[in-house]
Parts: structure tokens; sequence; C-alpha cells
């Protein structure tokens, strides 16, 4: 979703997303361009879909990458593009989140300032997956293309079904799903409704990109993306968002997982 | 089916805590307390105007006449309601503004606590007299100046006519006391003037999480206050 400053400022949505399902991984991806950058709604755009199309690769096979591979992947398609249009890797900075789910369990990479929340499944509490840790300057982040970047890298593991939903933002939404922005700690009760609102069977994107088009006092003016993943019946195989990153109009993430 | 969540609809905009000492003391009897009262109800009314600044602009109001007391904590501006302040007693500006700091620094530990960002504080002091609690106004003075040399506190003072402008220098070492005009309507000029400077600050990127990252954030964007020339002179 685009957000009302960049509406303003005719300007692109920065933000991508998409998520992917393979034999018995789902792989949930978001990415934030740096908004400061020329070519970060591109660089955020390749940073996805290089995740969804290896985990693609991988189908069926026993080989099933980890969510190092992926940011291997990404960072390598950004690269390549680059190199290709003669620009800077820095013009292309996004953050990125990849949270991959499998029966062996769920592993949750991010770099930069990504939020994604789980529910455990064991006593039902919701939390703040590696929250970035407060930088000295409020406005700074990480890059996946940043030097340093595998520096930051965080990522976490749960076994088996330790994890029973999974919601991953871009920072646009932080002021409104967060208690703290600073710490990372959850507002409870926005997850506890959408994932209710997920585990509806008739439930769509569109009424997602209905609730964040509708925040419109959201204090930041930045790119909104949320997607949700609860236990289901997968309605799609693969998706890729924004639909035309050029055009107003996008669509925002949600699906079922198969677990 | 409508996804209707809950979001958290609390004010995450960053603040600029302000302390306003007024002197209340004995001398500012009759018309410069009525004045005064005129003045703050002005800027009561002019801080909702703006957007920002209503949401942005915490005040805490700390008299000195007799005791030094916070007669108002702090307020967010679209909260911020008038007061009739009554003169008397001695000009304990001392005790008021180590009051202040006090003030400051905890509302700074609140911001914190709740993730909120702020811009620097502000100490803003009108005063007719000189400082009567002599043994606590050039310590409180010290940590005035510590305080502003650490990026922590932007320091005004206005005198009134009678002020001590020798003791007032002492609280800043970077704004000299400026004299309010001695003509009628200066104090709700200066009020407006007031208004108008948080109204400037409100509307700059100049916050942060911590002091230096506030310091950092006005290295880049600082909005100009306005001139006080209309109700000022040096």
């Amino acid at each position: 979703m685009q957000g009302v400053s960049h509406r303003a400022a005719g300007r692109r949505c920065d933000d991508a997303f998409g998520w992917v399902h393979a034999g018995p991984v789902t792989c949930l991806v978001v990415a934030d361009g740096a908004g400061s950058r020329p070519l970060a709604a591109e660089g955020s755009r390749a940073a996805v879909s290089a995740v969804l199309d290896r985990v693609l690769a991988a189908g069926d096979t026993a080989e099933l990458p980890d969510v190092y591979d992926l940011f291997s992947s990404a960072l390598n398609a950004v690269t390549e593009l680059a190199c290709q249009t003669h620009c800077r890797l820095g013009d292309y900075a996004t953050t990125m989140a990849v949270a991959l789910l499998s029966p062996a369990g769920a592993s949750i990479a991010q770099i930069g300032d990504s939020i994604v929340v789980v529910r455990s499944s064991v006593e039902g509490a919701i939390r703040t997956v590696d929250p970035q840790e407060p930088l000295e300057y409020a406005n700074e982040t990480h890059f996946l293309t940043s030097p340093d970047a595998r520096e930051h890298l965080r990522v976490a593991f749960y076994p088996d079904r330790e994890v029973s939903a999974v919601a991953m933002a871009t920072d646009g939404l932080q002021l409104k799903i967060l208690e703290n922005p600073v710490t990372g700690e959850p507002f409870v009760p926005f997850f506890e409704d959408a994932f209710a609102f997920a585990t509806q069977m008739e439930s769509t994107s569109r009424e997602v990109e209905e609730f964040l088009d509708g925040l419109e006092n959201d204090q930041t003016g930045d790119d909104k993306t949320l997607v949700l993943a609860v236990p289901g019946t997968p309605t799609a195989s693969r998706c890729l968002g924004p639909e035309d990153p050029l055009q107003m109009e996008s669509n925002l993430g949600f699906l079922a997982t198969d677990e | 089916m409508a996804l209707e969540a809950r979001t958290n609809d609390r004010n995450p905009d960053p603040r600029v805590a302000v302390a306003l000492l007024l002197d209340t003391s004995g001398s500012m009897e009759g018309e410069p307390i009525a004045e005064l009262n005129r003045g703050f109800a002005a800027f009561c009314a002019d801080i909702k105007e703006d957007p920002l600044a209503r949401k942005r602009t915490e005040v805490t109001v700390i008299t000195f006449g007799g005791q030094p007391q916070v007669v108002i904590p702090f307020t967010e501006g679209r909260s911020l309601e008038p007061r009739s302040f009554a003169a008397d007693g001695l000009t304990p500006l001392g005790g008021a503004l180590e009051m202040a700091l006090d003030e400051l620094g905890a509302q700074k530990a609140e911001y914190k606590r709740l993730g909120l960002r702020y811009y620097r504080p502000w100490l803003f002091v009108i005063t007719d007299g000189s400082p009567t609690d002599d043994d606590v106004f050039p310590r409180a003075a010290d940590r005035v100046r510590a305080t502003e040399a650490a990026k922590g506190v932007t320091v005004f003072s206005v005198l009134v006519q009678g002020g001590d402008k020798v003791a007032l220098s002492k609280i800043s070492d970077v704004r000299p006391p400026v004299s309010l005009k001695t003509e009628p309507g200066s104090f709700m000029k200066l009020f407006a003037w007031l208004s108008a400077s948080l109204g400037a600050v409100s509307n700059s990127g100049a916050y942060g999480a911590s002091d230096s990252d506030v310091a950092q954030a006005e290295s880049l964007e600082q909005n100009p206050l306005p001139s006080p020339a209309g109700w000022a002179t040096w």
C-alpha cells in the first residue's frame, strides 16, 4: 500500500512483498526500499522476486534452501541489476524480512527495520521476533545492500510447530501495530484481531488493503505492507506485489499456509 | 469480511517539552500580573491553532512567587487551559530552575520509556525581579548552563521592567536575557511569539530518540524562530 506522503509526492510504492508455496514449504517476504534512494522500488522488488524464485527452483527436491541462501539470492539479484544498469548498489538499497515455514519449523531472517510478529502455538503469546536494536540515530537502519549486511542479519528459528501464526510488516506500520516502536514490543490487540481475521475462510487481500488504506492518521506517511499467515489451505501458489509498482494501486498480502 | 483490527492510537508524535517559569512574586502585582494572565490565556488559544504544535508541544508551568511550584503539570498544547496567577511573595528563581530541570528530565525519561521521540526541551523564564534564594540560585544556574552545554535544553529568559539582568545572564551561555518592552501589549506579543516559535519547532524534523540523536537532527534541519523584535529589546 502506497503511503500518503509518497502518493502526495507522486512517488511509487517502495515496498514489495510476496509469498510462495513449494511442496511442504511456505516462504513469505517483505522488503522496504530506502525512500531516499532513486531505485529503491526496483531494489525491493528484485530482492523479493529472487527469494521466491529460489524457493520455487528448489521445488520438491531435498535441497531446501535456508534463509542464508535466500538472502544471498536476493543480494545477487540486486547486485546483478546494479551491474546491468551501471548504477551503484546503494541506489537499490532495501530492507528485507523472510519467513521460511516448513514442518521442521519456522526460520525468520531480517535485515533492517521490518516488523515480524509470531504467535506461539504453545501459550498463545504474541511476540516480536528480533526487533532491530535501537540505533544511535532514529531514522537509521541497515540494508540488504550495505557492505556489512551479513553482520546485521538477524535470524531466529522456532522448531516444529511452535509458531502458529506469522505477521510481517514494513516500518510504515510501526506506530500503529507496536506498543513501543523503540523496543519493538507489539500492540497485542492488533495481532489478535489480524490473526482472527486471517483465520476466516472468506478473508481476502482486498480487505487488508482497505484496512491499510483506512489508516489515514498513521503519522508516518510511509508505504505500508502487511502479510499475514495462519494455518489453512493455500489460496495461491505464488504472489509478488505490488502488482505494478509504477501504478497507484497495489495488492496487499494475505494468505493461508497449509501447516 | 472487513479487517477491523484495533490499532495503537496513542499520540505517537515527537514532543517538545516546555517548562514555562513565571515570576508571580509580589512585585508583579497589578498590571504586570494581569498582562501576564492575558498573555498566557492567548498562548493557550494560539497553541491549539497549529495542527502539529497542539499535539507535539507539552507545557508545564512553574510559578515562583513565595514558593516555587508546578501549577500546571505537563499538558499537551491541545488540552492546555488558561489560569489566573496571583502575585505574592519573594522570588525563589533558583528553586524554580531546579524544579524545571527535574521536571524536564523526568519528562524526557518518560518519552524514552514510551518510545516517543522528542525535540530539545525548552526552559523559558519570565521575571521582573532578582532571585531571592541566594543559597540555591548559583548552583541552579550552573546546572542550567551545564544542561544547555550538553545540548539538553534550550534556555530563554525575559526581563520584565526591574528584572535582574546580571543574575539572568548566568543561566545561559548561548542566549543573553532580553527585556520586555514597557509599552502596553508587550506581554501579548511575547506569548504570541512563544506559540509561533513552538509552531516552528514542531513543524521541523529536529527530533530524535536520544540527546545525541536530537543534536544530529538539528544539524540537518532546524526552522528559524520568528524575530522577537516586536516585544523585546536587548
